[in-house]
């Protein structure tokens, strides 16, 4: 929910790629569909870009480009999720999920052997929670439940998780990428995450 | 490349389920309703899916219509097709028309005839020779070559008149590498290396490297960027 936009052609400008890598990009899923915002402006149709996104997507694929082939690299960014399957100690022996909050979800949930690639985004979201020392275990299993009933409704696209606090009251939401919401005064916004951010994150982590 | 077993083989007039296929060969009227997934797709003749379909090659001698998206290795039309949704090929060539209601990927465009998107044209290099009038909604691409082909016969319509104000190619945008237009009407081209070439009507060209302009294409107003 950036509300700082940057035009195609200042970011063509700005990153020296061309119109002909951009429209690359886009076709092999490097830069999502979502992320091209079309606006009028007084010379007609524009597009634009949330400027923070895109301009740190764009580094990335510059550098990695040599490395990883176009394709392997959408697998990488694209928020689609992959068919990995880790046990439980790996995911505390890779340093992906700390233990606290693998001991909370089998508290929560009971043991679990193996994390398809869903439960290990809920835990890794739950972790940066945990760590931000803004939630406490309680507000966690809220956050748990709200992923497990409503993440799947995302499946393929981005999204942000919001955690809200009103006087003393706590919720959580998702709300999907770009999109913008407001809230009144006394509705502050405790944490916020960007799912995608956490994909991408996890999924090098996983690899 | 995929191993299946299933072929389907559609003689004389007749419909099936969609469904996964290694071959699926329609020569006369077929219809086949859901998903298709095949390795091979051949019409001769006439074909209506009506769901997606996903296959390696199509090959389409006549017309094939799809109501659903189109995703394909390889595709090379001798006639028409017309497709409901969004189109992903990496090689695609039509010889006749082409329409499509979504947006169309490809890694290499050739068209001999016409085309219609409704979205956006993105490809890697379009080569498009008009023999009728075609649009699309804005087109990227890193290089483009529009020619505009005379008034003759094609695939056996009697003579294809291209009245006097009917440009070849209408785009709302085209942005690219290396363009070369001739014929095509645009609010913008923007790109590396642009020649414009007779027949043109451009509001605004922003070129980064070089632009060449016929003297009979016309241009609102042009800069370097």
């Amino acid at each position: 929910m950036e509300n700082d936009l940057i035009s195609k052609k200042e970011l063509l400008e700005l990153t020296g790629i061309s119109y002909g890598q951009l429209y690359r990009w886009k076709r092999k899923n490097l830069i999502p569909e979502e992320w091209f915002i079309k606006k009028s402006t007084f010379t007609g149709q524009e597009t634009f870009f949330p400027k923070d996104r895109i301009l740190d997507r764009v580094e990335k694929i510059k550098n990695m480009k040599g490395d990883v082939s176009l394709d392997d690299l959408a697998d990488m960014l694209s928020p689609n999720l992959m068919e990995i399957m880790l046990e439980r100690e790996k995911l505390v022996g890779r340093n992906i999920v700390s233990k606290t909050t693998l001991d909370f979800y089998t508290q929560k949930r009971g043991e679990v052997e193996k994390f398809a690639f869903e439960k290990m985004l809920y835990l890794y979201a739950l972790d940066k929670m945990f760590e931000s020392g803004k939630i406490n275990f309680d507000e966690g299993e809220l956050i748990l439940k709200l992923l497990e009933e409503q993440y799947p409704k995302f499946k393929g696209k981005g999204g942000e998780l919001l955690f809200l606090r009103k006087l003393g009251i706590s919720s959580c939401c998702l709300v999907s990428n770009i999109c913008e919401v407001y809230f009144e005064n006394s509705m502050k916004i405790v944490e916020r995450l960007n799912l995608s951010d956490l994909i991408e994150e996890l999924k090098i982590k996983i690899a | 490349m995929k191993k299946r077993i299933a072929d389907l083989k559609i003689n004389g007039s007749g419909s099936s389920a969609g469904g996964k296929y290694n071959s699926i060969a329609v020569n006369g009227n077929g219809r086949i309703d859901g998903d298709l997934d095949c390795v091979y797709l051949k019409v001769n003749g006439q074909c209506d899916v009506n769901g997606n379909v996903k296959a390696e090659s199509v090959k389409v001698h006549g017309n094939a219509l799809i109501k659903g998206n189109l995703e394909a290795e390889k595709t090379k039309i001798h006639g028409m097709a017309d497709i409901d949704g969004n189109v992903s090929i990496d090689k695609s060539e039509t010889y006749g028309s082409i329409s499509v209601n979504g947006d169309c990927n490809a890694e290499f465009f050739k068209i001999e005839g016409m085309f219609a998107i409704e979205g956006l044209l993105n490809a890697g290099e379009l080569e498009l020779s008009l023999y009728g009038p075609s649009k699309a909604r804005e087109i990227g691409c890193e290089k483009i070559t529009v020619k505009r082909k005379g008034k003759y016969h094609f695939l056996g319509l009697k003579n294809l008149i291209m009245p006097g104000g009917n440009k070849g190619l209408t785009a709302e945008s085209i942005e690219g590498d290396d363009i070369y237009l001739e014929n095509t009407q645009a609010k913008v081209v923007r790109g590396n290396n642009i020649e414009l070439g007779p027949g043109c009507e451009i509001e605004l060209v922003e070129y980064k490297n070089g632009f060449k302009q016929d003297e009979k294409a016309e241009v609102g107003t042009h800069r370097q960027i």
